[in-house]
């Protein structure tokens, strides 16, 4: 344990923390709902995968001061920094993959970015877990691609700025990110961000979905906290899933 | 589409028949059957889509019927 | 079921948390059949692994 993170860096990792939360109780919120049964055992490791990293988050971020309680059961919607494409559930099986397959996909560019000490082993056995959530996002991503373009198209448009925000504004490229000049990053947003842009233009390749003109996020219209642009949140019912209200009086003390 | 799960467990051995998934393409197939019967350090993995099943028994072009493998 | 072959064993494991070796294998099963469960004697923290072999990372684009 170390006690040189930056504030930025807290933020960070709450927003990775939080983003993965989101896609943990997402995935278990479609896990019986297939397409088919081999789709719902992947949902279902998924999800452990993904609160198991959460988890993880938020011991470090207790260590740096981030109150636990307050992160599990405390704080408001507000205080969610949940990339903005999780807030609500998908419509569909297309949406699904699209705004969530993607958000993990971003997800695991930001955790392998991180270069300090205290994650040394962690993200990389993050990023072990997270070959089976490519492997299965991108069998479905290119499926879907191919077989319902427009529908892809539509999603994509409707997801794309806000995972792009997720990542961080174009601005903050080797010289201007404040996660990368101290070091707590070894790739910056600038560079995540191509990266990102790059893996999408293989997922679409040789469909008839193409990748939309991304909106330039202007530094000051971002927030650096929830790493979004766009306002909302998650909703009171969901965050009330989150915590297990209903059955505090059955929680260890 | 449904794919037929074959395995062997060390070189030389007999390729078995363990399984089957239902997926809609070759790498979500692959994804299915990986998640559903990696409990071996199988030697080798294949699928075969079940449509590809030449009947020796019968016509020479009758295929498998769905289900037969299962 | 076939018998177990050796090839689990074949790849030294390691703690996630603190990189010690002085582990053991308390499951050959964990949530899923692909993976095992450990314990880390040194900071008595459990883990799963994946089990064969050296386990693949997602291509970041690096």
């Amino acid at each position: 344990m170390s006690d040189d993170w930056s504030p930025e860096a807290v933020d960070f990792v709450q927003s990775l923390a939080d983003t993965k939360l989101m896609l943990s109780h997402w995935y278990a919120d479609q896990a019986f709902l297939g397409p088919n049964m081999g789709d719902n055992i992947a949902l279902f490791s998924m999800t452990q995968d993904e609160y198991g990293q959460v988890r993880q988050f938020y011991l470090q971020l207790d260590r740096q001061g981030r109150d636990e309680d307050w992160l599990r059961s405390e704080r408001d919607t507000g205080n969610f920094y949940n990339a903005a494409t999780t807030d609500g559930p998908a419509a569909d099986w297309t949406e699904f993959e699209v705004k969530f397959g993607l958000t993990d996909r971003a997800a695991l560019l930001l955790l392998d970015a991180i270069d300090h000490e205290d994650f040394t082993g962690l993200t990389d056995k993050m990023a072990e877990e997270e070959y089976s959530h490519t492997d299965f996002h991108d069998g479905w991503l290119e499926q879907l691609a191919a077989a319902n373009p427009a529908a892809f198209q539509a999603a994509l448009e409707d997801s794309l700025d806000d995972v792009l925000a997720f990542i961080g504004p174009a601005a903050y490229d080797e010289d201007t990110d404040p996660l990368y000049a101290s070091g707590f990053t070894d790739r910056s947003v600038a560079e995540l961000r191509d990266a990102f842009l790059d893996y999408l233009a293989g997922i679409v390749e040789g469909t008839d979905v193409d990748v939309p003109d991304t909106t330039e996020v202007p530094l000051e219209s971002w927030n650096e906290e929830r790493r979004r642009v766009a306002a909302g949140s998650i909703e009171p019912d969901v965050l009330e899933t989150i915590r297990g209200s209903k059955n505090t009086e059955f929680a260890a003390e | 589409m449904n794919y037929e799960v074959f395995t062997r467990i060390s070189a030389g051995d007999d390729l078995k028949h363990i399984g089957s998934v239902e997926a809609p393409a070759d790498k979500l197939a692959k994804n299915y059957a990986k998640t559903t019967y990696d409990e071996e350090d199988w030697a080798t993995m294949v699928l075969v889509r079940r449509e590809d099943l030449v009947r020796v028994d019968a016509g020479r072009d009758e295929r498998v019927e769905a289900g037969e493998l299962v | 079921m076939t018998p177990q072959n050796s090839g689990e064993q074949d790849v030294e494991v390691s703690c996630p948390f603190c990189g010690s070796t002085d582990v053991e294998k308390d499951h050959a099963f964990g949530p899923e059949i692909s993976k095992s469960q450990y314990y880390c004697n040194d900071c008595e923290t459990p883990f799963e692994r994946i089990k064969w072999g050296e386990p693949d990372r997602p291509d970041t684009g690096r």
